[in-house]
């Protein structure tokens, strides 16, 4: 039982990862490589603050939330101004700055590679320290990304930045500053994903700087072309089915050297074959365009 | 001082191998206009397939080297056939291509750790990674192969872009694939002569990053990106830009090590990316091919 909730928690996690990715790639077109910094971001904060001895999760969840939008607001000031291609690498320059950075400051805050025994969040006198209880925190972290995500979809706000993604020039006209919108989004973006970390570390109460590379990013695309981008339901799809199969992989009792490359080779191929047969996803109504 | 030269010449060594990467990579994206990442694919399975016919089969070197250059070109030349092209005819999304080349080096990096394990792979010491020693200078005759055939690299493109017809061809369709069309030109087969001739001059790249530390499953993909990022830098469409850009990324690479800590060499060559391609979003020498 204990492990039916683990893999839910983890579904939980990766839906609001997808979701959120979603909001920048289908809404505004903006494609990233670089969601697992943001992840990592709120990882990473949540443990060197608890670790501190701050124990209230309101406060924490407020400063992770100044941090990385913070961060969203310079990368997307800094790179939005680039279109396509450059994009993308400048995503995966972001992405390589954060490895970086994330290696640094576990190194010089624990002198180790690694930070261990972060605290289990307690969040008005209640410890979530069963999978059971940790579960209702994770449910209730992603209903609420997930009516963001869906609020924003249908908004005023997300129909302009669909507008801006299909005819950027449109929007100029009618006296709206794109970039405004697009910085919006991937502030957002960058909220929910960071959000997504603290629970992430506050459940397996270890950081792992080398679990926030770009192959995590991959994994959050795949998820996303998987279920098909432009709905939240389609995203969450993927993530439940992308969470759920490497789950299955690890139960073939393979040793832990086959079981990590197998699952990324599964992403691999899943988003391969996706682009050639299917690139809008299962669920998807229209075509990547960019 | 000596440390000083000693790591410009590193600098210079893995500059150099750098600048394969970025001028054979240049030729194809100045073509094809494809964000061809599994451009690492492409050298890193070659090393693999060389450390297995050179230790395992115990082929000869030439005929090792042989076989990987026959490989390099069928794999470049499969890549673009099998996955760009069809998305083309029916998409023509630049994002769906890109996703491919992403999806097809992860798969080739994980293929490769489970079918050799993900431990380093050591290529046999030879002639090549002998230390020889001036004063308190070390070199090998590896470095002065890899400055040697980066500039060969170079000339082969520069020579067979203007001195060769189908090379003059190639420019056409890079500038304009439509007027390129209406000329008579198969620009299907000069987008499939590039990604092969692309290919083969970056094989012996994964071989010479091989010799000098080991080769992994992952050694390529990084490389790959400063080799993309030199391209942005010199200029797409100029292979000597890229090629200079390519230098300097490697000797600031090691030159900063005088200062900074090694654990922090990718944030200061992806961080002076961002800060160039902020002031100057087209690049250092802009966009070459489109004139």
């Amino acid at each position: 039982m204990d492990y039916f909730f683990n893999v839910l928690i983890l579904i939980c996690i990766y839906v609001i990862l997808s979701t959120s990715l979603d909001i920048v790639f289908s809404n505004a077109g903006i494609f990233s490589v670089s969601h697992a910094a943001f992840f990592g971001t709120g990882a990473l904060i949540y443990a060197i603050l608890s670790k501190a001895g701050i124990s209230n999760y309101l406060l924490i969840i407020s400063i992770v939330v100044i941090i990385a939008s913070a961060i969203g607001a310079i990368i997307a000031a800094c790179t939005l101004r680039i279109r396509g291609d450059y994009f993308i690498i400048a995503s995966y320059a972001f992405q390589m700055i954060a490895f970086d950075i994330f290696y640094n400051t576990v190194r010089f805050s624990s002198g180790a590679s690694v930070i261990y025994a972060i605290p289990k969040p307690i969040i008005f006198g209640i410890v979530f320290d069963t999978n059971t209880k940790y579960f209702g925190l994770a449910l209730i972290v992603m209903l609420v990304c997930l009516y963001i995500c869906w609020r924003l979809s249908k908004s005023q706000f997300g129909t302009v930045l669909k507008a801006v993604k299909d005819d950027e020039m449109a929007i100029q006209a009618t006296g709206r500053n794109p970039l405004i919108f697009k910085i919006k989004a991937l502030v957002i973006s960058g909220i929910l994903a960071s959000i997504a970390g603290m629970i992430y570390s506050g459940y397996l109460t270890i950081f792992v700087p080398n679990s926030f590379t770009i192959d995590l990013s991959t994994a959050i695309i795949a998820m996303v072309i998987f279920g098909g981008s432009g709905n939240v339901l389609g995203a969450s799809l993927g993530a439940t089915v992308l969470v759920i199969i490497p789950q299955a992989i690890s139960f073939l009792q393979l040793p832990a050297t086959v079981v990590g490359p197998l699952q990324r080779l599964l992403y691999g191929l899943i988003l391969v074959l996706f682009m050639r047969i299917r690139p809008e996803g299962l669920l998807g109504k229209k075509k990547l365009i960019v | 001082m000596n440390l000083f030269i000693q790591l410009l010449f590193n600098g210079l060594s893995i500059g150099c191998s750098i600048a394969i990467i970025a001028v054979s990579f240049g030729l194809i994206y100045s073509t094809s206009r494809t964000f061809h990442i599994a451009h690492s694919v492409v050298f890193v399975s070659s090393a693999y397939l060389a450390y297995f016919l050179f230790t395992t089969a115990k082929f000869s070197a030439l005929l090792t080297l042989m076989i990987s250059a026959l490989w390099s070109i069928v794999l470049g030349m499969g890549i673009y056939y099998f996955f760009y092209k069809p998305i083309f005819m029916k998409s023509g999304s630049g994002l769906v291509v890109f996703i491919t080349s992403l999806a097809l080096t992860i798969i080739s990096e994980n293929f490769l750790s489970l079918l050799f394990k993900a431990d380093p792979k050591q290529l046999p010491q030879n002639i090549l990674t002998n230390p020889i020693k001036f004063n308190s200078l070390t070199l090998s005759l590896l470095d002065i192969t890899t400055i040697l055939y980066a500039i060969l690299v170079l000339v082969i493109i520069i020579y067979f872009l203007n001195g060769t017809k189908i090379g003059r061809m190639t420019k056409a369709t890079s500038s304009d694939p439509e007027l390129a069309i209406s000329k008579g030109i198969d620009i299907e087969k000069i987008y499939l002569f590039t990604y092969g001739l692309g290919s083969l001059l970056v094989m012996p790249a994964g071989i010479l990053i091989g010799l000098r530390g080991s080769i992994t499953p992952g050694m390529g993909s990084s490389l790959n990106m400063i080799g993309v990022m030199s391209v942005i830098f010199g200029g797409i469409g100029n292979p000597i830009g890229a090629f200079i850009a390519a230098i300097i990324l490697g000797l600031i690479r090691n030159i900063s090590l005088l200062v900074i800590d090694s654990s922090w060499i990718s944030t200061l060559t992806f961080g002076i990316f961002l800060l160039v391609i902020l002031i100057q979003p087209k690049g250092i020498m802009g966009d070459r091919s489109k004139n």
